[in-house]
Order: C-alpha cells, then structure tokens, then sequence
C-alpha cells in the first residue's frame, strides 16, 4: 500500500473526478432507499404494525382484502387451535366526510372489540372502542380531525364518531381508522342479515411451527405470512419492484464506472506495474495495493454521499413525500454499493495480473 | 562465487520458419566487483540477455546462477525473490515511480524485499548522497532533469545491496558529459561493493570505463576483449 496510498495523493484528481461520480450515486441510492422505505411505510405500515404472524384469505384472493371473504366458521377454524388467536379482520377503503364537510379517504380496519388485535391498537386497553365510535391514526389527526369530531361515510351515511387517536398507520397510501368489526361490516355490507360474521380475512397469531396447512385446507382458506400479505396492498408490488429495479440499475451503473475507471488507470499505469514486478514485487501485492486503491476511493466516496444523502433525506422526510429514513437500509445500501463497485473492479484485475515484468526492460520486445 | 554464471544459453522467440533465435549458446562469468559492458546492434541479444540474467526470462536451454543460486526453472514466484534478493535493475530511461519522491523510490524498493524501518530511511539517505542528490532527495522524478533521475535509479538499485546489478542502456538519453559521469558512478560503485555489473549500451565512447567489453551479434557473443 505504500505506493497505491502516495499515488492517491498524488492523482488525486482523478481519484477526485471518479469518487464524486460514486458519491453522487450514493445519494441517489440512499434518497431512493428512503424513498422506498417511505412508500413501503406508507403502503403497509397499519398491517405490519398489527400483531399477527399470519393471514388467512379466500382462495385466489392474492392477499389483497378487498378481493377477500371469510366467514365466522373459517375464524373457528383457527381459533379452536390451542395457542393460536385468531380473530376476524376488515379491511376496505371508504371515501368520507369530516364534521365540517371536507371530503377524505380512510382504510377502515374492523376488528373484534375486546380481541387481541384491538387490544394492540387500542394501546393495552387504556383506549376503548365505543359502541359507534373510531380510533384513528395520527395521520389523521395531524390533518386536523379530532376527539369527539365524526366521520360521515359516503353513500351508506353511516356516522362513526372518533374516540381516539392511535399511532400512525396506513395501508395503501390510505390512513388507517379502526373500529369495531360490527361497524365496518356496516359500512361495507350494509345492514344486509347475511353479513353477520363476515369479515375480509382471518388475523391469525400463532407460535412458531403451528401447523396451520391443515386447518387451511379443511376451510379452504389460503393462508400466507404477514410479509407475504404485503403484496395484497394496492400499488405495493409494483412500487417495490420499481424502486427496487432503479436501485439495481444504481449499483450497476456504480460497477461499471469503477471497472472502466479501474481499467483505464490500469492501463495507464502498465509501465510502473511491470516495474514493480520486476522489483520483485509479488503479483499479490501489486494487487492488494491496486484494489485497496479503489476500495478506500470507493469507501470514502460511499460515506460521503451516504452521509448527503442522508442530509438531504432529513429534509425531505418532513414534507409530503412518504420518504422514510433508518439507519439499517442506509447502511445496507451503503454496503452494496461498495460490494457491487469492488465487483466491476475485478474485471480489470487480471490486467494487473497479466502485467509480464519483462516491460520495465526498454527493449526487451 | 561468481555474481552471475551462465551456460549455454539459448532462447528464441516464434517457432518453425517464423523462429529467432534471441540467445544462441550464450556463456558468460560475471565476478564480484568486475563491470562488462555488452555491446551490439539492436536484435543482438542484449536484452535477451539481460532477461534471462535478470530472473524475468527462463531460457530454453543453459543454465542461469545468480550468486550461487541456480533460478534456471524458477517458478515466476522463485524469480521475483531472487529479483528482490540478489538483483539491482537500472533501467533505460530510469523508470521511476511518478509518484514518488527520489527518497520514497528508494524506501519502496527496500520495503518490496521486505525491509522497513529507520535504518532503511537512513540508508536511503545515505545512498542519495553517495550518488550527489542529498539536495534533491524530496523531488518527484518530473523535477528532475535525465542524468538526476539516472541517479535516483543507481541508487534505488543498490539499496538491497545486490550481489548483481543489471543496467539497461542507462546513458541513452543524456549528452556526453553526463553519460560518462553516471558511468563513471556505476564503475565506483561495482569497485567499492564488490557487485557484478552487467552494463548493456550502445555508446561506444564509455567503454574505457568498463572492466570487459563484449560484442553480441545474432545471439552469440562475438568478441570479448579486456
């Protein structure tokens, strides 16, 4: 390395030109992670956030609830196993209007008064469900709705009152209100008599290794994991997927601008790489401080985006842009992206490796 | 012990019609404190010579001793330490690291064979001193004129005090004067060390300084004469 770390002082620009190209994809990686946090927290929070493990759908209802409908039997069906709690679950997006008339949109979340879902939601208890009444999310409430306001749902008039506030949460870029399942079986069927009992899915919550195929089979339900039922949210597939192909594309871009600048500084350098072979340099270390060259550039480049990017996040995150900033995404965004670099560098190596010493002799051809 | 020994060298490149032959029976003693000069036209041989002799070539046939050790069928490993070991390369226009001070070319030959420490800085020093640059020991080879930067590799080649030294057409690219005085230098320093010199040149004019002078032509060693 004492050659590489006195060529980097000593091309500086050049490490300089590449590095600001590998910073700037930094940002953009890490603006995109909190992005996709972001979007992901705001397709999927008020799922994630309730204490299931699992999710029992209609078949061929792909996750998604409103495509869903379960019956009291297919509750049983799981309830009665011992260890599990399983209760029924409705999730549907209503439009609305607030006391004053503003129109809005809500997903509502029926749950069972007194379950186990409600107590979750409810805060232990200390915030009950009223016969007619909501608990909505903070959401919500930050855009100006509040205790004792009501929430008139369009078409069907139903009038729910709002009784507390809960954290936030929403699902499908919708915040979350969640009331008794009673309610939201009003909301949705009507006061129709065969809607008793029914709900959208079953929210299972059972230990590790609880058989839960052969229960599914008998109801002829299917049941998926919570994350697996984060594909069911409207827009959550093909969201991830995007950001996910735009970050691919990043890391892509990253690896080849390193691998043809790794290339073409190679090439330059041919000359002194044969010189120090015929020093008697092992190929090995040659390499070692080549790499090591590029992984300091890479590293330092990488903190230094990351750490703008991370900047720049704080102020995005304030505003509208569901935009969503953790350390650990930050980090591992981070990480690949000094992974995937080292990675186009490798094709240059066996330039390096190729180098025959016999160069450093004038006319040796 | 000799400084380098070699036997029967050949070595050619190409193969059938297209073959030609680098190295044609080539034999040649080098002992501890003798300068030889080769000469010849270019496609002679010299730096044929001059590989095989310096661990970064193995020849067809023939066997190469370098201070006692025979690296003939060295693997290219066996051939960089015998490089770090035993040999000192001065190179046809110098070859410096651009990016290193003439003190720091030294400092990194040292470290490639291994050794690092005050001493070596304090050799290296020492070194720059014998070869007149203890003034300009903190430039970059873009700061120093041809015959400076010829020094700095005089000295850069001696720092593992080698027991062969293999100098590559080293005045090609300066004026009469300064030729004859970094021969000169290299003359003192094979006495003084007591290292085997081989000098490959062109110029005719700086022959009187060396202990032997041999002619190659077409690979084989023509003429020798003291």
């Amino acid at each position: 390395m004492y050659l590489a770390l006195r060529e980097l002082k000593y091309a500086w620009g050049r490490f300089a030109l590449v590095g600001s190209v590998i910073g700037l994809v930094a940002i953009l990686t890490v603006m995109l992670s909190g992005l996709a946090s972001g979007l992901v927290d705001d397709g999927i929070s008020g799922l994630r956030a309730l204490p299931v493990t699992n999710l029992a759908f209609s078949p061929n209802s792909h996750s998604t609830f409103t495509r869903s409908t379960v019956d009291s039997d297919t509750v049983s069906a799981f309830a009665d196993i011992a260890g599990v709690q399983a209760e029924p679950l409705g999730v549907g997006i209503f439009n609305a209007k607030l006391t004053d008339g503003t129109p809005t949109e809500m997903t509502l979340f029926g749950v069972e008064p007194g379950g186990y879902l409600a107590g979750s939601i409810t805060n232990g208890g200390q915030l009950a469900f009223e016969s007619d009444g909501v608990v909505i999310s903070q959401g919500l409430a930050d855009s100006g709705v509040d205790v004792g306001d009501h929430i008139v749902l369009d078409r069907s008039g139903l009038d729910m009152a709002v009784t507390a506030v809960a954290s936030e949460a929403t699902y499908g870029h919708v915040a979350v209100v969640y009331a008794p399942i009673d309610l939201w079986r009003q909301a949705t069927y009507g006061s129709s008599p065969n809607s008793s009992g029914l709900a959208s899915a079953v929210a299972i919550n059972a230990p590790g290794g609880t058989d839960l195929a052969a229960p599914a089979t008998r109801a002829n339900v299917d049941v998926v994991t919570k994350n697996e039922a984060y594909s069911g949210s409207p827009g959550y597939a093909a969201e991830t997927s995007t950001m996910t192909l735009i970050r691919g594309f990043l890391y892509v871009i990253a690896a080849m601008i390193l691998g043809a600048f790794f290339t073409v500084w190679t090439i330059q350098r041919r000359q002194e790489i044969g010189l120090q072979k015929a020093l008697g340099a092992s190929t090995r270390s040659v390499l070692i401080g080549s790499l090591g060259q590029v992984l300091l550039v890479l590293i330092a480049a990488t903190t230094v985006g990351a750490l703008i990017g991370y900047a720049l996040g704080l102020v995005v995150a304030g505003g509208d842009v569901p935009f969503s900033l953790q350390p650990g995404p930050v980090l591992a965004a981070s990480a690949t992206l000094v992974l995937t670099g080292m990675a186009g560098v490798l094709v240059g190596v066996r330039r390096i490796t190729r180098v025959d010493p016999i160069i450093a002799l004038g006319g040796a051809e | 012990m000799s400084s380098l020994q070699l036997d029967d060298l050949y070595l050619s490149f190409g193969d059938g019609d297209e073959e030609v032959v680098a190295l044609d029976h080539v034999s040649l003693t080098i002992e501890p404190g003798e300068m030889v000069a080769v000469v010849g036209v270019s496609g002679a041989g010299k730096s044929s010579l001059l590989a095989v002799a310096g661990a970064l070539r193995s020849p067809a046939s023939g066997t190469v001793s370098i201070a006692g050790n025979d690296i003939t069928n060295a693997a290219r490993n066996q051939q960089a330490q015998i490089r770090r070991d035993h040999i000192g390369f001065v190179f046809q226009s110098s070859n410096l690291f651009e990016a290193l001070t003439a003190r720091e070319q030294l400092i990194y030959a040292a470290r490639v064979a291994g050794r690092t420490g005050a001493a070596v800085a304090a050799e290296a020093d020492e070194l720059l001193a014998e070869v007149g640059l203890t003034d300009k020991s903190g430039r970059r080879p873009g700061q120093l004129s041809g015959g400076e930067r010829q020094r700095v590799g005089i000295a850069r080649a001696l720092i593992n005090q080698p027991t062969l030294l293999l100098v590559d057409e080293p005045t090609s690219a300066l004026d009469h004067a300064r030729a004859r005085e970094i021969v000169e230098l290299l003359r003192e320093q094979t006495h003084s060390r007591g290292i085997g010199t081989v000098l490959v040149t062109h110029d005719r004019s700086i022959l009187d300084l060396a202990d032997r002078v041999m002619t190659m032509r077409d690979g084989r060693i023509e003429a020798s004469e003291d």
